[in-house]
This record gives C-alpha cells, sequence and structure tokens, in this order.
C-alpha cells in the first residue's frame, strides 16, 4: 500500500520554502531565498523522481515489458 | 469498496492543495500534482494485479496461447506509461511534448501487432487460392 504521506510532505516543504524565501526576501537576502528555494525543489523533485522511479518498476514487472 | 473512497478522497485533497498552491509558487503546485499524480497510480496496482491474473486464468481456461496474452499486457503496460507521462506533460502545459508523447506510445504498439498483422495476413493468403 502506497503512504498518502507523500503529498503532505510535498506540500508542508513547499510552504515551509515558500515562508522562508517571503522571510529572507524581506531581510534583503534575496539571493539566499532563491537557494532555499531551489534546494526545497530539488529535494522534492528527488522525493517525487523515488515514486516514479517504484511506478515504473511496478508496471514493468507487471506487464513483463 | 474503501479502496476507492481512498483514491476519491486523494484526488480531492490533491486538487485542492494544487488550487491553493498554483497561487503562491506555481513550480511546488506542478510538483505536487506529478506526486499525488504517482500516488494514485500506485493505488491502482493492487487491483490492476488482480485483474491481470484473473483475465491469465480465464485465458488459460480458454486455452489461448500465451505469447498472444503476453502481447496483450505489454501493450497494455506500454499505454499506461506513455499515457502517464504524457498527462504529466500536457498538465505542464507542453501539449506538444504530450502528443508527441503518445505518438511515441502508438508507435511501439503498432511496432508489437505488426508480426501478429503479418500473421493474419498470411494466413488469409493461404486461404486464397493463388
Amino acid at each position: 500500500m502506497p503512504n498518502i504521506d507523500l503529498i503532505f510532505k510535498l506540500a508542508g516543504i513547499g510552504i515551509l520554502v515558500t515562508v522562508a524565501y517571503t522571510v529572507l526576501e524581506r531581510l534583503d537576502r534575496k539571493e539566499w531565498g532563491q537557494l532555499v528555494a531551489l534546494a526545497g525543489i530539488a529535494i522534492g523533485f528527488l522525493m517525487v523522481l523515488q515514486e516514479v522511479a517504484v511506478l515504473f518498476r511496478t508496471v514493468r514487472s507487471m506487464f513483463n515489458l | 469498496m474503501t479502496q476507492i473512497v481512498q483514491i476519491v478522497g486523494i484526488g480531492l485533497v490533491l486538487t485542492v492543495l494544487v488550487i491553493v498552491m498554483q497561487e503562491q509558487r506555481g513550480d511546488w503546485a506542478e510538483l505536487v500534482r506529478i506526486g499525488g499524480g504517482v500516488l494514485m497510480l500506485l493505488f491502482l496496482v493492487a487491483p490492476l494485479i488482480k485483474v491481470v491474473n484473473d483475465v491469465t486464468r480465464i485465458a488459460v481456461l480458454a486455452s489461448i496461447p500465451g505469447v498472444y496474452l503476453g502481447l496483450l499486457f505489454k501493450v497494455l503496460g506500454i499505454a499506461y506509461l506513455t499515457t502517464f507521462a504524457a498527462r504529466i506533460a500536457y498538465d505542464s502545459g507542453e501539449s506538444g511534448i504530450a502528443a508527441r508523447l503518445e505518438l511515441a506510445g502508438k508507435l511501439f504498439i503498432l511496432l508489437l501487432a505488426v508480426p501478429l498483422i503479418a500473421s493474419v495476413t498470411d494466413a488469409l493468403l493461404k486461404l486464397v487460392p493463388s
């Protein structure tokens, strides 16, 4: 059974990154904010990519591709 | 019965989340959309395995050669994967890439079907007295 937590994890990281970006922008540290946003996107993409890999593997083994 | 309720619930939660995040950060909405889509497809895997097993059993009862059934499942798998990828591209606003992905899927399905079509044509040609 796949876990539903992934969606909430992704959304939570997204909201956290948005807040951090806004705070850093207010503090005149825009380049740091962009760095944080980039790091967050990378982490999120890694999480999603793992699930995509699981899906591909499952489909390949199920249909003998 | 609980599973379909679960999947419908995930779909609704996902829709709300994506709508909320779309206004704040479009890139995160994209990530959440892809992740949720993969998750929903993963939920469909268990019922799909049941269907595949049952179809295989019925085909064995009807003594259909396993080659044809394997081909059918291969076609199904290709359709599943390409539709998934094409939908992601289409949702991201890249309808051109989506169209090319679907074209690739159709082409590879045709590639699998060509030997069958050839054998059917051969059988028909043998029936026709030359």
